[in-house]
Formats: structure tokens, sequence, C-alpha cells
């Protein structure tokens, strides 16, 4: 069954496989790797990358659920 | 109650009459409170042609409308003024916690007209308001007179203070108003305005409650907000040294997209807005050597001094604002960096480590710890400063401005000791001092037309230390908001982190996009722009932070706080057609004192003319021109001339709210 998950991630990650308004399909069970694999995330930032599952930390293993949301750190400037 | 107390505080100075003031509901119902009520207040009541030094001028201290109700980070106020360093609409906006003082008094705002004889403060509890005698005061720093104020009005309740330094008494035109130690309203030239009145201070020590209809979705809304940024923390094992890395990378982008605003949280939590110290060099953010220079010049033997973790660790508390649950303040000490003459300074924000840093070429840490604390004793605004020193270096380094003039002060790029000495003549109007007081542009005026090229402005404001090179959006608000050269009212990145699309039926979704796109003029860029501007003065009627708009509409609730609060049942469209009544009565406040819209255009430094040769903004340019006509013409303003149309008038109901009709 697949899920729909939404996603916050910067340009330098492939957004290809994000429809326009930001959600990713996959299947019930995948986990956050899984995310990554699909985004095209480089390997040697994987282990860096400072992400969250609604808003939580979480690990590569965390299994996503349908209605998930998965932010990526991206700093923004300003004062 | 409705989150507002109705009830404003007329001052006039010239006479000594106090009186309140009953502000119907309507008005609150179309232009909120903070920025909103002050506009509304101010244009009606300022002249064509008021002197901004003038009796004419009227000074407002606005809180608002959510202030001090069960919301989160909604606790800033404002000062509202006719702008003696642009000529028109002036506003600058601060933390802390004056802006609950306010409302516990019993008003939305005070608002001083005329000018005093004496010296004066106002002092205002329960019982009312009476001016006092400042002739004590007059003379000392911001820092050393709020103690002082605090000290001698001490009884139950500590109280709240607004205060100028010595650069607001000389009537300095980049002088803010100052709060909480050293805290500035700094931009538009506030300071100047209370200096020139004579007024000192207001210290408010009122305790009145504050109200609102419906509290408990209030609090629902808070608490839902609150545990979200509280699980925000980011993992021990990053340190700053990754900064500059991510700047590179986000500067080498070719891609954007909507980001989730609530997650940088945790990199204000950690270090406060310096997060941006070396992030910003590297992504070409930060305007480098008088916005002529690039990451090639600040390179990292300069940058690496600025890494946030080395102000962290001289970081001796961490403090919130009031009702705000991110925290990015804190408190260092600098008594060794110092030599002792400060204990302790305000951990400095990134404009001040951005103006007296790359801005001027320099690297020494330990100066801009020093120069944080002076100027923010002295009540200047560290962006105006650093960008009036760096012109001031670049004359010097064209013959312009010889050593004669500086009394023996070479002004080279990063010459940190020099740079001191040279504030420290700005603050006291000594010397060269005198002619650099006010600003880039009547500096640059004074010396000739030779010297024009080096005075970075829009509208006679010195911009913030964010280029518009990289995100042309911020250009559009440097250029065409009716307070010019602020960093704080929008760009493209804000925009695509409010999320306002979700909530707000006309406001384009950004979706993913190459980011060349943003330099393209164009209808989807221009509504952005717009949906942005309404939305910041809705942020600034309600009294709330950018750091909290800019974590998006989906988690800092502001359309459904303000129902709950009000009992009103807006939509949030309706509550963005506020955001366009407040924002084109701002516009039409310049069009009355006579500001010709087009020349608020951003000097053509900022808009790459020429471009860079080097770095991670080489050969960006950004065609302002038509960005801002554009920009106009989403708002219902006259596309070339950036007035505000009759038709767009009408269709906001301005005429019928407001004594001055627009003909």
């Amino acid at each position: 069954m697949d899920i729909k998950i939404r996603v916050y991630a910067p340009g330098f990650i492939n957004h290809d496989a994000i429809d326009p308004d930001g959600f990713i399909n996959l299947e019930e069970g995948d986990s956050l790797g899984v995310l990554y694999r699909k985004l095209k995330v480089p390997l040697p930032l994987r282990p860096i990358l400072v992400c969250s599952v609604n808003y939580e930390r979480a690990k590569l293993s965390t299994k996503l659920k349908d209605g998930d949301v998965v932010s990526f750190l991206f700093p923004i400037s300003g004062g | 109650m409705k989150g507002y107390t109705g009830k404003i505080l007329l001052v006039n100075l010239s006479s000594g009459d106090i009186h309140d003031e009953l502000i119907p509901d309507s008005i609150y119902e179309n232009f909120l409170s903070g920025v909103g009520l002050g506009a509304y207040i101010l244009y009606n009541r300022i002249p064509a042609g008021a002197d901004p030094l003038g009796p004419d001028n009227i000074l407002g201290f606005v809180s608002g409308l959510l202030t001090g109700t069960p919301s989160f980070v909604t606790g800033r106020w404002m000062a509202v003024f006719k702008s003696p360093l642009t000529g028109g609409w002036g506003d600058s906006n601060c933390g802390g916690t004056l802006s609950p003082a306010i409302k516990q008094c019993g008003y939305d705002g005070i608002f001083f007209s005329g000018i005093s004889k004496e010296l004066v403060y106002l002092y205002v509890d329960n019982k009312g308001a009476e001016l006092r005698s400042a002739a004590h005061v007059w003379g000392q720093d911001a820092v050393t007179a709020e103690e002082n104020l605090i000290r001698e009005n001490l009884k139950k309740k500590k109280p709240a203070v607004a205060v100028i330094g010595t650069a607001g008494e000389k009537v300095s035109l980049i002088s803010g108003i100052c709060n909480d130690g050293g805290r500035i309203a700094a931009r538009s030239g506030g300071g100047a305005v209370m200096g020139s009145k004579r007024l000192k201070a207001i210290v408010l020590v009122g305790s009145k409650l504050i109200g609102c209809q419906d509290p408990q979705t209030m609090k629902a809304i808070s608490q839902e907000y609150a545990s979200k940024v509280r699980k925000q923390n980011l993992p021990a094992v990053v340190s700053g040294s990754f900064l500059p890395l991510m700047g590179k990378v986000m500067g080498g982008m070719k891609r954007a997209a909507p980001m989730d605003g609530l997650i940088s949280a945790l990199l204000l939590k950690r270090w406060g807005t310096i997060m941006n110290n070396t992030l910003g060099v590297t992504s070409g953010d930060s305007p480098l050597k008088n916005w002529g220079g690039s990451v090639v010049d600040y390179n990292r033997s300069y940058y690496k001094n600025l890494n946030p973790d080395r102000i962290t660790n001289v970081e001796i508390k961490k403090y919130h604002c009031y009702s705000c649950i991110i925290g990015c303040g804190g408190v260092v000490d600098v008594s060794q960096i110092t030599h002792g003459e400060f204990s302790q300074t305000h951990k400095p924000e990134y404009e001040t480590c951005a103006a007296f840093g790359g801005l001027v070429m320099n690297k020494d840490l330990n100066e801009i710890f020093y120069i944080n604390e002076l100027l923010n004793r002295a009540g200047m605004d560290s962006i105006s400063a650093g960008g009036t020193v760096a012109f001031a270096i670049e004359c010097y380094e064209n013959g312009i401005i010889t050593k004669e003039m500086t009394d023996g002060l070479e002004l080279n790029w990063g010459n940190a000791q020099a740079i001191v000495a040279l504030l420290k003549k700005m603050i006291a109007r000594e010397g060269i001092g005198d002619l650099l007081a006010d600003g880039v542009k009547v500096a640059s005026r004074k010396l000739g037309p030779q010297s024009s090229l080096y005075a970075v402005n829009a509208g006679g404001q010195e911009p913030g230390m964010h280029d518009s090179r990289p995100d042309p959006v911020l250009g559009i608000h440097y250029s065409a908001d009716p307070t010019p050269g602020r960093h704080t009212i929008g760009s493209e990145q804000y925009y695509d982190v409010t999320h306002l699309w979700e909530k707000v039926s006309w406001a384009p979704n950004s979706g993913s996009y190459v980011k060349a796109d943003e330099n393209i003029p164009s209808e989807k860029v221009a509504l952005k722009s717009v949906a942005n501007s309404c939305y910041k003065e809705l942020t600034d009627g309600v009294g709330g932070c950018m750091f909290a708009m800019v974590t998006g509409v989906n988690h800092w609730k502001l359309f459904e706080w303000v129902n709950a609060a009000t009992g009103w049942q807006k939509t949030p469209d309706e509550f963005m057609v506020i955001g366009k009544r407040i924002q084109t009565l701002r516009q039409l406040f310049n069009v009355k004192q006579g500001i010709d819209p087009m020349s608020f255009k951003m000097s053509s430094r900022m808009a790459g003319e020429p471009p860079l040769l080097e770095g991670p903004n080489k050969g960006k340019t950004v065609p302002i021109e038509a960005m801002m006509h554009l920009h106009w013409k989403a708002f219902g303003w006259d596309e070339q001339t950036g007035i505000p149309t009759q038709e767009t008038v009408t269709q906001l109901g301005i005429n019928e709210l407001c004594t001055e009709k627009v003909q």
C-alpha cells in the first residue's frame, strides 16, 4: 500500500520524486533511509544531514507512516 | 477585552497636555494594533511637509494586538514616526520586555507630539502619566540612564524603560531607541526624533491585566507550537565549524524549494542570529567590503574568527524576549576583552558582526564585542553605523577623505582600532564624526558627487547585512517598502518558509524552482513579494517576531490566534486585506510627505551594477526597476509611480476609515 509523505528538502537534494505540492509516495513500511535513497541524497551527506520526522529527531531506520512530515534543516538568515 | 485595550495615550510635549483617547473597534479590525495602529494615527495627524525633527512629527511607541495574550513570540514593540533619515514613513522594531509594559499601562500606544522646553521623561503607572525632569540623566548612555531610571522609580514592580543614548541626544539620524540594557529599535532614525523632542525616556510601571475573548483556544495553539519548538535541538556534535560548508552548499544551489522554517529554530536556539556569521560569508548572503567584495577577499583567514562558537564560548546566560519560546538572546562576558571598560554586553547580533566584520574587512572579534556595547550604549544603529564606516573607508581609500580630515586616523580596511576611534567621533559628533553621524547619504551630499558610488543605501537608509544579489526579492523590499533598506520585511527565502499559499488563496505556491528564475521579473515573483509584505504588516500589527513568522503559518498560527483573541471570524484572505491596507497606508504616508517612491531604489552596487567578478554572487544582477514596477502593480498601486490608485484606496476603504482623504 502506498503512503504519502510530506517532504521539505533543500534545493541541493533531488526533487524529481517530490510532487509540486511537496509530497512523495513510498510503500508502507519504508524507512527514512528509503526516502533518502529515493531523494538520491549523496551518501557522504546522509550521516550529517539534520532531519526530523514530525518534528522529532529520527534515525535512518525510523519507519514512516502515511501523513508523516519529513523536514531537513535549512538555515534562514536574518536579524 | 479583545487583545487590544482600545485606548492610546497622547502627550503634547510643547504644552504639557496629556490625555487618553479611545480608539473605535473598527480601527483595530481594519488596521490591527502595532504598526497598523501607528500608521492610522500618524497618517491622519502628521501634516504634509512636517519637519521630522520639528514639533509636528509624532513619535509613537506601540504594542502588538497579541502582546500579553496567551500567544507565543508576540512580544515585539515598535517605534513609529516620520523618519528624518528617509523623509518618509519610519518604524523600527524591537523585542525585550517593553511591549507588554505598554499595554499593562492600559494603552495600545503612547504618542508624543511637540517639543519639550525642558529635558523630560514620561512616567506612567496605573494611576496615570506625568512628565518628569530628565536633566539628571541627560548625557548618560542608554544603559546607565536606564539603570538610574529604574532605580529611582522602583517600587513594587520593576519599570520597563525605553531610552535614548547620547547619539539620539545629539540627533544623529542613525540613532535608535533602546530598552532592556542595550537592545535597540534601531532603524529609520527614531532616536533622533526622540532627541529632537528633548524626550530622554519613557518609564512604564503599569500592571493592568490584558484580556482576550478565548484564552483556552489560544493556549491550545500555543502549547502545540511550544511542543514543536522545544523538540528542535541541534545535536551536540554539530559545531560552528560546519556552518561555512553549509553556506557554501547553499550558495551553490541551482534550485530552491519551500522549506520547513520550524527546523531553523534549532540554529537560533543554539547560537542566535550569529549562526549566519560565517555561513553568510560563504553563501553570498553577507555583503563584504562595502558591497564590493566577496569571500575571495574576506576569506577563511578572516571569517574563521567570527565562528559563532567563539561568541557562545563567552556567553554567560541565554535569555528569551517576552513570550518567546525560541530564545535567541544572550549575554556575553567581555570583561577580559574590553580591558574592563565593559563587563558584559548583549550577545552581538549577526547584523553587528557582519557590519563590523566583513563589511569593513575586520577580523578582530574582540573589537566587535567592544563596538557592540559602545553602540548599544550610545543608542546608534549598528547596521547604519557599519555602512557609514565602510563608506568612509572607501572614501579614504580613494582620497575623498584625507588623514587631515580624520585627525590622523588611518581608515584602512580592517583597521579595527581606527574604526573604533571613528565611531567614538560619530557618537560625539566630533570632527569628521559630525559629517558621518547622519549616515551615508547626508555624508555623501557634503563630500560631493565623487563619493556617491560608495554611499550604499536605499532611500537614504543603509541596508541590512543581507545581499540582494542572491535573493532579488529582498531587493524588492529594500527598494519598494515604505521603509527602504530594511532586511526584515521579506525575501524569497522568507516567503518559501512562511508557506502562505497553504492558507491564503492568492499566494503563489513556490514549489521547487530554478534559482535563477528569481532574477527574472514576473507576476509570480511580484505576487510573492506582495504576499510577504502583507503578512509582515500583520506580524508587526500583532507584535510578532520575524523569527516566529518564518517558522510558517502552519506552526505559528497568527490568523487563528487573532480570531481567538478578538472573537473575529476572519479568513486568512480577509486578514491579508488588512495587511494590504496597512502597507498601502504606509505608502500613502510617503506620498503625502512628498516622497517619489522610485527614489527609494537601492544603490546600483546592491543590484550588481557592475556585477561582482568573484565569489558566489559573481555575475549576479537584479533587474530592480522592473521588479519594483511589477510589485507595485501587484499591490494595486500605479505601476509606474508606485502611488496607490484611487481604485485600491476605495477597495480598502481607506477614505471611510481615515480623516485624511486621498483625493
